[in-house]
This record gives structure tokens, sequence and C-alpha cells, in this order.
């Protein structure tokens, strides 16, 4: 005997009950997102997606992530933040596939056709909201990786610029130390005594892991350009006075 | 008295789907619940998300077997194992992810600190250095009697830092005070170093802490930790 199994399970009915269910899950969790933000204090935009556990465990790592920036220890996550994941997981996972797929496998071996079943029954309306949230959290979880791997590029490409940058500063800060210090020192001593002429930069330091420096000394003033070698086109320029106070901050490149 | 009974009669199909729901709840809740409690959601949402798959790939299994065609059993099943490879490809990548961000907010919060230090501590230094050499050849005081003039009679252990702003909790400790070396040091509270076994100058360990010192030949910085 041989099984009917080509029958159109996605008839025009079926699919119209899917296109609505789906608007109206994704109007319950875009409802679930405003109501839970209303009710947060938190300093981390969490995800909306409950349906999606790890936005909700990563939220809590940038939370304790936030607290030790401040100097407080980290906390437990909030018994509501640890319901909330496992019901997700649990909708998404467990509850609704089973109905989805048991369902789906029952009606497409029994092969009645879509046009005699009853559209609005309870069950229907159940199995239907099941498949909508199946498929959509199937669907879905193409292009959150994908957004979500090009936003991880961006912030690590975002980060590396910034530590440098804050590398450079430091060091172009260093040079402003020892650049009042020659300033300050009598000649005797290696110093330019109340003059910037003849300043050299210490050995090491024109060239670094994070930069190259130039400075162009005149009696009373010092520029100092500071190039990356890590990001090629990017450079900061400032001026050192007599009095050692760094100005006129200028910055190229991935640095602006 | 008289006892009813009542009877639930429940087809075979929903009988059968409650029961894997049933069981998928109970393994799922189990393998969260049971996970020890630690302040990171992670390792319960981990071993959850373990169990749910494994529970899937049994479903999957279950639904897909004969007398449903070859041909569409094949392409469910793929669909299903590439949604739910791709599902674990981004959960790992956000733990991943989550965890690069705390760490970097706690580097910024180091680099921050070291900033803050090297920027508070050398004016200090280089205002009493630049007293000193303003005297002549002739000097009347000497590098300590002019760095405690100019900071309210400050002594070894003083603190000269002066808070600009409400919770500015940084310190600069004077460690040490001789008549022609002076060194400043200071440290971060909570803020770890490079060298977890490193002993701060307040008793603590494996914070950051930079010290700069001052003698008559100018000024020199040792990033201790």
């Amino acid at each position: 005997m041989s099984q009917k199994t080509d029958s159109s399970e996605f008839a025009p009915g079926f699919l119209w009950q899917i296109g609505l269910l789906t608007i109206m899950v994704l109007g319950l969790v875009l409802f679930s997102d405003k109501l839970s933000q209303s009710e947060r204090s938190s300093s981390v935009q969490r995800s909306p997606m409950v349906l999606f556990p790890w936005a909700l465990a990563g939220g809590h790592t940038l939370e304790n992530g936030m607290k030790a920036f401040s100097g407080k220890p980290p906390e437990f996550a909030a018994v509501k933040d640890q319901a909330a994941a496992l019901a997700g997981l649990l909708i998404s996972t467990v509850i609704c596939p089973t109905v989805f797929f048991l369902e789906w496998r029952r009606r497409r071996i029994s092969g009645v056709p879509t046009s005699e079943r009853p559209p609005l029954r309870t069950s229907s309306v159940f199995y239907g909201f099941c498949g909508a949230l199946t498929l959509y959290v199937a669907g879905a979880i193409l292009p959150i990786a994908t957004i979500s791997e090009a936003t991880r590029h961006s912030l690590r490409n975002a980060q590396a610029v910034a530590s440098n940058k804050d590398a450079v500063i430091d060091e172009m800060n260093s040079i402003d130390t020892d650049l009042s210090q020659y300033y300050i020192l009598p000649k005797e001593l290696g110093g330019g005594g109340r003059s910037y002429e003849g300043y050299k930069l210490p050995r090491g330091m024109e060239k670094t892991e994070e930069g190259t420096y130039v400075v162009t000394p005149k009696r009373n003033e010092v520029n100092i350009r500071a190039e990356s070698v890590r990001h090629v086109s990017c450079w900061i320029e400032m001026k050192v006075d007599s009095a050692g106070r760094m100005s006129g901050w200028t910055y190229g490149g991935n640095f602006r | 008295m008289e006892k009813d009974t009542v009877t639930i009669e429940i087809k075979q199909e929903v009988s059968i789907t409650l029961l894997w729901i049933v069981a998928g709840v109970v393994v799922v809740s189990l393998a969260f619940l049971l996970t020890p409690q630690s302040t990171e959601l992670w390792p319960s949402i981990n071993a959850a998300g373990i169990a749910a798959g494994l529970y899937v790939i049994a479903l999957l299994i279950f639904v897909l077997r004969k007398p449903l065609g070859t041909k569409l059993r094949l392409w469910i099943g793929i669909a299903a194992l590439a949604s739910m490879g791709l599902m674990a490809f981004t959960w790992v990548r956000a733990q991943e992810q989550t965890h690069w961000q705390a760490e970097t907010v706690m580097r910024i919060r180091g680099i921050i600190g070291r900033g803050v230090m090297r920027y508070d501590m050398p004016p200090a230094l280089l205002k009493t250095l630049d007293e000193f050499y303003k005297q002549g050849p002739t000097k009347k005081e000497t590098l300590a009697a002019i760095f405690s003039r100019l900071h309210n009679g400050a002594t070894a252990g003083s603190n000269i830092h002066k808070p600009s702003w409400d919770s500015d909790s940084l310190k600069v400790i004077v460690k040490t005070m001789e008549p022609g070396r002076i060194e400043l040091v200071s440290q971060e509270t909570y803020v770890k170093g490079r060298d977890p076994q490193f002993m701060n100058h307040n008793g603590q360990i494996g914070m950051i802490q930079e010290t700069f010192i001052l003698t008559e030949k100018g000024i020199s910085h040792v990033s201790e930790n």
C-alpha cells in the first residue's frame, strides 16, 4: 500500500492562517518587549527576543560587566530573568515544535484535504500559532546570525582602533612629561635650561608597538606628531607649551 | 457515600503530543534547574540548551519516520539541522561576544585608571623640580621641603590628590620623602593589573599600581602592576 505524501499541506487557507498568526506573534513579541522595558531599570539595553535565551544571558553578563566597572560585585540573575529564559527555551524548543511537528505529521499522513477541515477550531489555531512560532524561530536565526556577526566584526574593529588611540595618547603624555623635565633641568644635567631646543626623544620612544613619534622642538613650544603603527592612516598631532601644557589636539584617519 | 468517577477520554495523538511535551519540559527544566547557580546565566541556559537540542533531534527522528516520503524527510531534516546548527553557532558566538564586551569594559576602566594616574602624578613632581632649579646654583630648599610646602605640609603617607568630582576615589600617596628623593604611588582598589600576585601599597593583591620617583636628575616612572 502506498501512502500519499505529496498532498498540499500549505494550501492557501493554511498559508493565510500562518500569515495572520505570524503577525500576531510578532505583535506579541513587540508588546512584551515594550512591557518589559517599562519595568526595567537596568543600565544595559536587553534584546527583545526572549525566544532566544542567549540574549537574556548576554544582557546579564553585560550588566555584571558594568557593575564591575563601578567596583560593585556581580549579582545573580533575577528570578524573573531566569524564569523568562527557561520559559523562552521551553516555548521555542519544546512546546511549539512538538505541537507543530506532530500535528503536521498527522495531517500529512491522514491526507484529509485542507478544504475539508474547519479552519477556526481551537486546535487548528493552536497548531497554526505553534507553527508560526517554530517557523519564526527557525527563519529568524539566519538574519540574527548575519547581523550579530557583522556587529561583532565592527565592534572589534572599533575597539581595536580606540585601544590604539588610547595607547598613543598615553605615550604622548609620557613624552610631555619627558619634555617638561628636559625644559626644567639645567644643561649640565642633560636638560635644555629653560628651552626645548636640542630635545631628542628617549631611546625606544621614537617607535613603539603602538606608534611612531616625531617631535619638532622650538625654544618655548614643541609640536608632536604621532602616527599609528597598527592603523596606518591614523595620526594625532598636538603642541606642548613652555609650562608643559598640551593643546591643539588634532586627530586624523579613524582616530577622528 | 457514592463515589463519582470522572473519565477523560484523550485521543491517541493528543496523548502522544502531551507525553512528548511533558518529557521535553521535564528534561529541559531539570537541566536548567540542576545546574549549580552562579552569577552568570550562561551555565544554566547552556545545559538547558543542550538538553533542548537533544530533545528536538529525538522529536525530528520520531516525526520524520516512515511512511513520510524520503525526499520530504530529507529536506525537512536538513532544514531543521541547518537551523539548529545556525542557532548553536549564534548562541556560542553571543556567549563569547558578551564576555569579550564585559572584559573590554574592565580593560577600558584599567586604561582610564592608569591614564588618570599618569596625568595626575607628574605635574606635582615637575612643579617641585621647577621650583628646585629656579633657586639657582645655591639651593636653599631640598626637593622634600619644596614638595611639602607646595602640598600643605605633606609628609610620607599623605594623600596629595584633590578629588575632581564627588565619587573621585583616586589617592596619590607620598611613599617616600627624603631630602633628594620623593616617591609617589597610586593604585586602583578593584581593577586588576598585569600580575595577579603583585602586593599593592595598601596591602591588596594584584591591583593596578603606578609609581613616579623624583630626584634632582628628574622624574622616573615605574608601571609596577
